[in-house]
């Protein structure tokens, strides 16, 4: 069965070295995953191969069983990909020549969310993968993201352009001749050509809204179903771990299957290991002085991050937390995908698929 | 990287130092007045707290919507569009020319600061992969715009932009190597694309050297029980972040030519009042940081400041 595994949280936490490093792991079960990022940084694009420009799938090559492979989201690619598939012949083409279209998809709140629920959408139904990991846009509010076909219909079917430019019924007559004066009078504010553009770009846009209210049902079932697993991702700060419980609240409020929390890079805990590998503290009076106060400050620090995220758990109920320490030092490139692999396979993955559906181990 | 944090505790300081500050938000959600314990900040100003010597610190929320609303009105769409669906006009506009958005959010601020609301205004400013983008705006726009409102806007944008008495850009990291690199970044694209006088450097959560923790570790047997291997390996680990903070700030020191000040790591997972102060007190005490030192108020007393934390 087919999985999709959404990471969400603020900007921010590492959400896609964390949804990177989780398809690592799953792709060390030995499922065939792709994980889809929106804006990795540079060190992890050159990594995962992803500094090319195309928004193809690209086998990432490792020590693991499974198949790793990694795309980026370019939103206007795939706008452009969506509008072919829904539109009349030419449609296309004509919206996709009008300058302002560019400026429209990269400035219109929801775009580029729909743009990666369409693409995890896509991913999802190919048959080369078993999970599709998604790390999401940096949004004011993450969640904007569930919502985001809805609000791409609303666009394409904006009632302004409707008033404006299509009064085909009598009722709307006597609004449109007053839109016209607005659009005047905005023109003389922003300029007449780029006013002319948009009502251009309205008018190409036109019988669009069925085919993209169709898809958006499709896609809405796809992230409503129990086959779609999200996961929050904080780091121990007031307002990332308040931005969680918001955006877990809502999923949790809507259903939505919920798995884990990923607190990432907590304040290494020195006290916990010491615990585990000692059984008589003897060491005591040596450690004393600057050794004492530099564990006393970080140790400080865990108690205090350790009540944050304390505050996460019960505002959420029983959820799997996952804590990523903080390192004196990152590794570098895959080598840090693989390590941090470990730290988030305690908590079960997606089920990697039949074996039968494997490639034959490497090892 | 704390910009937030970092602007509120330059707010703080200059307000200490008995200006009125005025902090500007311009992403919602911020918990900028948390610290003062103040709700979600609302786009009219809200006093957080007022200081001994006559200064004060007030925060709004500043938002493009109701600037492009604000706008639309003063250029006359009010009386016209009663019976259009407004937000619908405003969003088309505003997502149709984009920076115009950003650009209108810049005139407020101007204009802000034209009507000398504030002797300092402490501009969020969004993050580091935006910010360029924010302050090109009105760059863009003017290439685009030969004359008219838009224009002229544009153009009184830059001016104050360009304006080194008047604005600078402090630009805020921390000591580590994805956020250097970024911060490396922006700041030449500032300097190069937007023409913006940068204020130094500010390197937040730096941890402290502890004295004799180095000479502790290497009288320490090799293999301690109980608490000492705690010490142990905590003690290791602070000197190996210390070691790698080093090379991050020399990094950066070599690659971006600018003052840096660095702000203590506070160890806790907030910055509460009593750590706004904390570093506050570390920003008055550096040369050269603006809040204190740019907008002399006794030198120019009309004055106003405008600084953006990216």
């Amino acid at each position: 069965m087919d999985e999709a595994l959404v990471y969400l949280g603020s900007g921010g936490v590492g959400k896609t070295t964390v949804a990177a490093a989780s398809a690592v792991a799953a792709a060390r079960d030995g499922a065939r995953v792709v994980v889809l990022t929106i804006d990795p940084a540079r060190r992890l694009a050159e990594t995962l191969d992803l500094d090319g420009p195309g928004d193809e799938a690209r086998l990432v090559t490792g020590p693991w069983p499974g198949e790793l492979w990694a795309a980026q989201l370019h939103p206007t690619a795939t706008l452009a990909e969506v509008l072919r598939r829904h539109g009349r012949p030419g449609q296309a083409e004509r919206i996709l020549a009008n300058p302002t279209f560019q400026a429209i998809t990269h400035a219109t709140p929801g775009i580029s969310e729909y743009m990666a629920v369409e693409r995890l959408h896509q991913l999802h139904t190919d048959p080369r993968f078993d999970l599709v990991v998604l790390d999401t846009p940096p949004s004011r509010h993450a969640i904007e993201f569930l919502d985001s076909p809805q609000r791409l219909c609303r666009f394409v079917d904006n009632r302004l352009y409707r008033t404006v430019l299509a009064p085909r019924s009598g009722v709307l007559r006597s609004a449109s001749s007053a839109g016209r004066l607005a659009l005047r009078v905005v023109a003389r504010l922003v300029g007449m050509e780029l006013v002319d553009n948009v009502v251009r770009l309205f008018a190409d846009l036109d019988g669009l809204d069925q085919g993209f209210r169709d898809r958006a049902a499709e896609i809405g079932g796809l992230l409503t179903s129990p086959r779609c697993r999200y996961r929050l991702v904080t780091t121990a700060r007031p307002e990332t771990v308040a931005e969680a419980a918001w955006i877990g609240r809502s999923l949790i409020d809507r259903g939505l299957a919920v798995d884990a929390i990923v607190a990432n890079r907590v304040a290494p805990s020195f006290t916990a290991s010491a615990a585990a590998t000692t059984g008589s503290g003897g060491g005591r009076s040596r450690s004393s002085g600057p050794m004492a106060a530099n564990l006393a400050e970080f140790s400080a620090l865990a108690v205090g991050e350790a009540e944050l995220l304390a505050g996460l758990t019960e505002a959420l109920g029983e959820l799997p937390v996952l804590r990523v320490q903080e390192r004196a030092q990152m590794a570098r490139g895959r080598d840090a995908l693989v390590e941090l692999a470990g730290e988030l396979a305690p908590v079960t993955l997606p089920r990697p698929p039949a074996r039968t559906r494997l490639p034959p181990p490497t090892r | 990287m704390g910009k937030t944090t970092v602007g509120a505790s330059v707010g703080v300081a200059a307000a200490r130092s008995g200006l009125d500050v005025l902090l500007v938000e311009l992403e919602g959600d911020s918990h900028l007045g948390r610290p003062f314990g103040a709700g979600q900040l609302g786009y009219a100003a809200t006093e957080l707290e007022r200081f001994d010597g006559g200064g004060r610190l007030r925060a709004r929320h500043l938002t493009a919507r109701e600037a492009m609303r604000q706008y639309l009105d003063a250029g006359g769409i009010n009386r016209i569009t009663e019976r259009l669906p407004r937000t619908g006009l405003v969003d088309l506009v505003t997502s149709a020319a984009p920076g115009l958005a950003d650009l209108v959010l810049l005139g407020k601020i101007r204009q802000l600061e034209q009507r000398g609301e504030a002797d300092l205004i402490v501009v969020d400013a969004p993050a580091s992969g935006h910010a360029v983008g924010f302050l090109m705006a009105p760059r863009g726009l003017a290439r685009t715009a030969a004359s008219g409102p838009v224009r002229h806007q544009a153009d009184l944008a830059l001016e104050l932009l360009a304006d080194q008495a008047r604005c600078q850009v402090t630009l805020v990291t921390m000591p580590e190597e994805g956020p250097v690199s970024e911060v490396i970044e922006t700041g030449f694209a500032l300097e190069d694309e937007v023409g913006v006088r940068l204020g130094p450097l500010v390197v937040n959560g730096c941890l402290a050297a502890v004295d004799g923790l180095a000479e502790a570790v290497a009288q320490a047997p090799a293999r301690p029980r109980g608490a000492g291997a705690a010490s142990l390996a905590a003690a290791r680990f602070r000197l190996e972040r210390l070691a790698s903070q080093a090379d991050q700030t020399a990094r950066l020191a070599r690659e971006l030519p600018l003052p840096q000040v660095r702000l203590p790591f506070l160890f806790t997972p907030g910055v509460d009042r009593a750590g706004l102060d904390r570093l506050a007190a570390a920003l008055a005490v550096a040369p050269a940081v603006p809040s204190a030192a740019a907008p002399s108020p006794t030198a120019t007393p009309a004055a106003t400041a405008t600084e953006a934390v990216v």
